[in-house]
């Protein structure tokens, strides 16, 4: 009997060692699959903060100022008696006065000068950088120039001057662009 | 002695179990670090081609105002964004003079408006072309980062002389450090 009960608690120390041993290594693993699942979602954030910090605008604010003094600067083929020809800021003033040029009407240059300068100098569509454009001259309340093309997204830069006469409403000239 | 015996094994055990955690644990954390050190020294080159793209951005945003591009009061009115074509053809010739000045790879003019053929500029062709190479790009990769500018020049026309200009970019290239 006193045989038996001694082979019997060797079985259960036995039988306990061999059921601690499991656990323990078991504890230890899932112990280092945390630290792991830890880091990795610290990487994981890291690295997605990173990237957000890429984005750039596709256009700069100082570009859209840059072409409207350029667009005023551009020569047009409105011939006038003093300057031979004249300047887009200059034709606006004709074409607000109603004067016309010496070889046409101002608004007949002036349109297709504005079209030519804008389909030329933004490269506009689905694919490109540059979604759309709007360019809106105004003096006074009734007479408007609206030129535009593609899409109008949320993200734009846009830029606003005025050029002052001698006589009548100022013209105020809006170009945005979307992208 | 049996005792002793295993006891030792378990110890020897527990001693090999150990060593190998610490090993896995070391090479873990030595990825970890191998992949943040990669990561820090991207991310400085990244910072560098940023500094870059700035110093360009900024370049190109005044350039054009700067008394080697300006047309200053020879057309008239002083007129801003306004680049003097045949001041900058001049600078093309001197342009080894201007070496380190700018701090860019290249810098550029292309005319937009009227639309030409694209044809560089030389002394012979002149004004019958539409791209100046002020400073050709040598580097292998680059970006441009442009500006419109207002292009003009004295042209005649039946024998009068006039002040014509025209739409153009000015283009200012970096290297890009990637």
């Amino acid at each position: 009997m006193k045989m038996i009960n001694k082979h019997k608690n060797t079985a259960d120390k036995k039988s306990q060692i061999s059921s601690a041993t499991p656990k323990r290594a078991q504890e230890e693993m899932v112990g280092f699959a945390i630290i792991m699942v830890v880091v990795f979602v610290i990487l994981l954030v890291f690295l997605s903060l990173s990237l957000r910090n890429k984005e750039s605008q596709a256009v700069e604010s100082y570009e859209v100022e840059a072409f409207i003094d350029s667009m005023l600067a551009f020569t047009t083929p409105c011939e006038d008696y003093l300057d031979v020809y004249e300047s887009v800021q200059d034709l606006l003033f004709k074409h607000f006065d109603h004067e016309p040029c010496v070889n046409d009407f101002s608004t007949a240059i002036l349109m297709p000068t504005l079209e030519g300068i804008l389909n030329n100098s933004w490269n506009v569509g689905q694919n490109n950088s540059v979604k759309g454009y709007s360019l809106q001259i105004l003096s006074g309340s009734s007479d408007v120039i609206n030129l535009g093309r593609g899409n109008q997204t949320r993200d734009s830069k846009g830029s606003a001057k005025t050029l002052y006469r001698s006589r009548g409403d100022p013209i105020d000239i809006t170009f945005i662009a979307y992208y | 002695m049996v005792k002793r015996t295993k006891m030792n094994n378990k110890a020897q055990m527990k001693i090999q179990q150990m060593a190998f955690m610490l090993i896995a644990v070391t090479l873990f954390f030595g990825l970890i670090g191998l992949a943040f050190v990669g990561f820090t020294l991207n991310k400085n080159q990244e910072s560098a081609s940023d500094l870059e793209a700035k110093n360009a951005k900024l370049l190109v945003s005044r350039l054009s105002n700067s008394p080697e591009f300006s047309c200053g009061e020879a057309f008239g009115s002083a007129k801003s964004n306004c680049v003097d074509m045949d001041k900058i053809m001049k600078l093309k010739e001197k342009e080894e003079q201007y070496l380190g000045f700018w701090g860019v790879a290249s810098i550029m003019v292309r005319k937009i408006y009227p639309k030409m053929v694209d044809t560089i500029c030389t002394d012979s062709n002149y004004p019958d072309c539409n791209i100046v190479e002020i400073r050709p790009s040598i580097a292998a990769r680059g970006t441009a980062v442009p500006s419109f500018v207002s292009l003009c020049r004295k042209a005649s026309d039946n024998g009068q002389i006039y002040d014509r200009c025209e739409m153009g970019l000015l283009m200012v290239s970096y290297e890009l450090k990637r």
